[in-house]
């Protein structure tokens, strides 16, 4: 277990998950028994977490100053170094109707970003000859993982790419600090709602490509679309588990319109299911 | 001459004791003017930036050396380990109410736990408190505290003479 996901947690939890090799979630519940997802398949264990190993993790990971993550902790997460992330739940402290914070977090996931270093077979016609691209895939099957990769190698090849990473799961940044390479010529802006960033992002970072992940509804489909028309090339994840079934969603309808290539994601992580090239109408 | 030599040494001795005692309600009124100081310099950073706490007490620690802050660098130093130690600390900070200095951990160990709105309502009843108890401690020193140093003074004095 790297260093960084070690301090998280207290003696007892940390030899718990000695035991399993590639983490890549922990699911951890007070008074429940705690949950590890690897690379190999869930596995419920026999360590019961309690309120005080939820209140260790959160008091290391945020240094001791919860309130100086607050704004993360209203979007139901807090990033860590190592490029880890930590989803929680609680209850809702509201003020005047708005959320304020989370407060009595009984609950957290953590998330381990991995990254890979063999891209598919599939995915390195995109890479040499890129154009509009959706990843799509069922959850927890790599398609951030891929997104990134892929990011990391377009810019690498000279692309400016700009991420617009809304939760933080693309670059884990950390007090500005990039936690996964994304390449060399990528800029990211983390925490911005996606919808709010699109328009004036084409206009003051210039990208070739925008990167993205989740996309969702119409309205983020119409700011894609709109890029692309001003001439970016976009590159974006989605969760589903079949292309043409996606598609006839109305809501992403339009994205026929201007994807050039799909990959669906399945049957383990981070292979690729189904692949189709150039298909833009 | 032996009774004036040892009179002297006896009022110097004594004087000494006073001075002693001065201190203590001097570092005592001292530290607490400095713990109101640095409570409202806590509240200012989390309202106004949310500096994570072991930023804003470094950032603190470096604006000047004295018993305070020999105190907090400790308690900075423990809290990153996730120790609480209320004995290990430099001697200068020997004449401080250890009472004081456990309240200093203890306050410093509730920081961190809330929002930035409930954390500043927090340190404004901390502050309340801190300020009542700075301002118990400045007027023992001028009373006490310089009381004491003038008696033993006095004293001294006296029981020189009587030697004498």
């Amino acid at each position: 277990m790297k260093p960084s996901l070690k301090r998280l947690f207290r003696e007892r939890m940390c030899e718990c998950l000695e035991k399993f090799e590639e983490l890549c979630e922990i699911r951890v519940r007070s008074n429940k028994n705690l949950v590890v997802y690897t690379f190999g398949g869930r596995y419920v264990t026999d360590y019961i977490a309690t309120q005080e190993d939820i209140d260790y993790i959160l008091k290391i990971a945020t240094s001791r100053s919860l309130y100086a993550v607050e704004e993360s902790i209203k979007c139901g997460y807090i990033s860590c170094d190592g490029g880890i992330r930590i989803g929680l739940s609680g209850e809702a402290v509201l003020d005047n109707g708005k959320l304020r914070s989370i407060k009595n977090i009984n609950s957290l996931v953590i998330r381990i970003a991995k990254s890979v270093q063999n891209l598919p077979m599939e995915v390195l016609p995109i890479i040499n000859n890129f154009d509009n691209t959706l990843i799509l895939s069922p959850p927890f099957l790599g398609k951030t993982t891929l997104l990134r990769e892929m990011t990391r190698r377009l810019s690498d090849k000279g692309n400016d790419i700009l991420v617009i990473d809304e939760r933080n799961e693309i670059s884990a940044t950390v007090d500005g600090k990039q936690n996964l390479d994304l390449g060399a010529n990528t800029d990211v802006m983390v925490g911005v709602p996606k919808i709010a960033c699109y328009e004036g992002a084409v206009r003051t970072m210039a990208p070739d490509i925008i990167v993205t992940d989740e996309i969702f509804g119409e309205r983020e489909v119409d700011c894609l679309v709109d890029s692309v028309r001003s001439g970016v090339k976009v590159m974006a994840t989605a969760h589903a588990c079949n292309i043409d079934k996606f598609l006839l969603n109305k809501s992403y309808a339009p994205l026929k319109e201007i994807m050039a290539n799909y990959l669906l994601l399945g049957d383990s992580v981070g292979a690729v299911k189904e692949v189709r090239y150039n298909c833009s109408v | 001459m032996f009774g004036l030599i040892c009179g002297a040494v006896i009022c110097i001795a004594v004087s000494f004791v006073g001075l002693i005692i001065k201190r203590k309600y001097k570092t005592n009124a001292d530290f607490m003017a400095i713990y109101l100081d640095f409570i409202g310099y806590v509240k200012t950073e989390i309202a106004n930036n949310k500096t994570p706490i072991f930023t804003i007490i470094d950032n603190y620690i470096s604006r000047d050396v004295n018993v305070f802050t020999k105190v907090l660098k400790v308690i900075n130093g423990n809290l990153k380990k996730d120790v609480v130690d209320t004995e290990n600390y430099p001697k200068e900070c020997a004449l401080v109410d250890k009472k004081r200095i456990q309240w200093l951990i203890s306050d410093i160990a509730s920081i961190g736990k809330y929002d930035s709105v409930t954390e500043v309502n927090k340190l404004k009843s901390i502050e309340e408190r801190v300020k009542i108890d700075c301002d118990l401690a400045a007027t023992k020193y001028k009373k006490d505290g310089v009381m004491a140093f003038k008696l033993s003074v006095l004293i001294g004095i006296a029981i020189m003479i009587i030697l004498c």
